[in-house]
């Protein structure tokens, strides 16, 4: 799924400027706990959390993650926006619940991220 | 183009002067120049404008429309003085690649005539030159990553010795949310250069930063971080001086933490840190000792064969 549809999906707006809006999402997770996401891969998925500090950015950097939405209309402290941007990575948010934001994107066909498999 | 390159591209318009991207070779006529002589230099030098001066100073700038006029007139033996356009619009050789940008689509005019501090002409300069200015320069940004990314990734082999590693040390303070994880995104950044297999780099990464995150949680005085890379594997070591794990068994159960409410608030402590260490590296150690500190090595190996260990730690 691309970040468009995400953003159509969950009513989101960016948070961070000049996105790129094609960018593809091929899985998701929710969660405010940092090493409950790091127990997952991660890569090329859509973090949703509440987590307004610069881990929450952290946690996607190490993790490869594609993009962040920032569930129920919490506002990223403005060392995360900076910490996105020098990442590169895209940061959206929603006023909608977490619970619903991960309804609608379930629903609307993007499953969740599995835990990491056994090392390649 | 990529998004991360259109945003290159983007702020080298920012980035570049004038100076940097016009054209320094001048051709240039005098006000008493006869338009029959502008004819011959535009078709010589396949350009279609001059800039005229008057004893030094830019006093107009004649260009074929010009020329046109003139030629419709029977009049070439008139001087470029009574043909040209003096209401001139100049920009300075100081300002940004942006601002001509601006002035081009602006005025609508093909050309800048470009002055220094003084008022001096320089150079001139078209909207192609702004093109082929930011070319060259994502060309030469671009030439420069991959020199840097190939001499990293020969770092090993150009150097001699029985046994040949880099090592990463870090320090890491206590506590502070807002500097946290930089030590393993450096670290992350350093095997991207290397040149390691992606996989292998989002392991470290997710170790080395739950072991940071430990250091930064539950030390007492903060700690140290030290990643040591070599051909064959990449070796973490975190350690600092208490207040040590009373029961390292019970640390290592999925979802048992000791973290207070406030460091949950932070996004941490949800029991999972040492677990995810252990599910990406391929071996790991972890010692402790009431009050003196704690102590986690562990090793992920950089080729296939030798990370046996890698199936039973997952």
């Amino acid at each position: 799924m691309r970040l468009r549809e995400v953003m159509q999906v969950t009513r989101a707006r960016p948070i961070l400027a000049g996105l790129d809006l094609d960018v593809e999402v091929q899985a998701c997770f929710a969660a405010d706990l940092m090493s409950d996401a790091l127990r997952y891969d991660l890569e090329h998925a859509l973090l949703i959390s509440g987590l307004v500090n610069p881990q929450v950015m952290r946690t996607a950097e190490m993790a490869d993650v594609a993009a962040v939405l920032m569930a129920r209309g919490k506002v990223p402290t403005p060392e995360s926006v900076q910490l996105a941007e020098e990442l590169g990575i895209p940061l959206l948010g929603t006023d909608i619940t977490m619970y619903e934001t991960c309804g609608r994107l379930y629903a609307a066909g993007l499953p969740s991220c599995a835990p990491h498999s056994s090392q390649e | 183009m990529s998004p991360t390159e259109v945003l290159k591209a983007q702020e080298l318009v920012y980035e570049l002067r004038i100076g940097d991207i016009m054209s320094r070779r001048l051709v240039t006529v005098t006000a008493d120049t006869t338009m029959r002589e502008v004819k011959t230099i535009l078709r010589d030098r396949r350009i279609s404008g001059l800039p005229v001066l008057d004893g030094g100073n830019l006093a107009g700038i004649v260009s074929i429309e010009d020329l046109i006029r003139s030629l419709e007139e029977n009049d070439l033996d008139a001087l470029a003085g009574q043909y040209m356009t003096t209401l001139v619009h100049t920009i300075g050789e100081r300002e940004p690649a942006v601002r001509a940008l601006n002035v081009f689509g602006r005025l609508g005019v093909g050309r800048l005539p470009v002055v220094d501090d003084e008022g001096r002409l320089v150079g001139i300069m078209t909207p192609d030159d702004i093109t082929r200015g930011v070319l060259r320069a994502l060309e030469k940004a671009y030439h420069e990553e991959e020199i840097r990314r190939y001499r990293a990734r020969h770092v090993f082999d150009d150097i001699k010795s029985d046994r040949t590693s880099l090592i990463l040390r870090y320090d890491i303070p206590l506590r502070d949310f807002n500097r946290a994880g930089r030590a393993s995104s450096q670290i992350k950044q350093t095997l991207n250069r290397l040149g390691v297999d992606p996989r292998i780099v989002r392991r470290v990464a997710i170790a080395s930063y739950e072991a940071e995150m430990n250091i930064v949680i539950h030390s007492v005085a903060g700690g140290n971080l030290v990643a040591e890379i070599n051909p064959e594997l990449i070796a973490l070591l975190a350690y600092d001086t208490g207040p040590g794990i009373p029961d390292i068994e019970k640390a290592m159960t999925p979802g048992y933490s000791t973290a207070p409410d406030w460091i949950r608030e932070m996004g941490f402590g949800a029991g999972m840190g040492l677990c995810n260490i252990k599910a990406c590296v391929d071996q790991m150690d972890l010692n402790s000792w009431p009050r003196q500190g704690t102590r986690l090595e562990a090793v992920i190996y950089l080729k296939p064969t030798e990370g046996k260990a890698s199936d039973e730690a997952a």
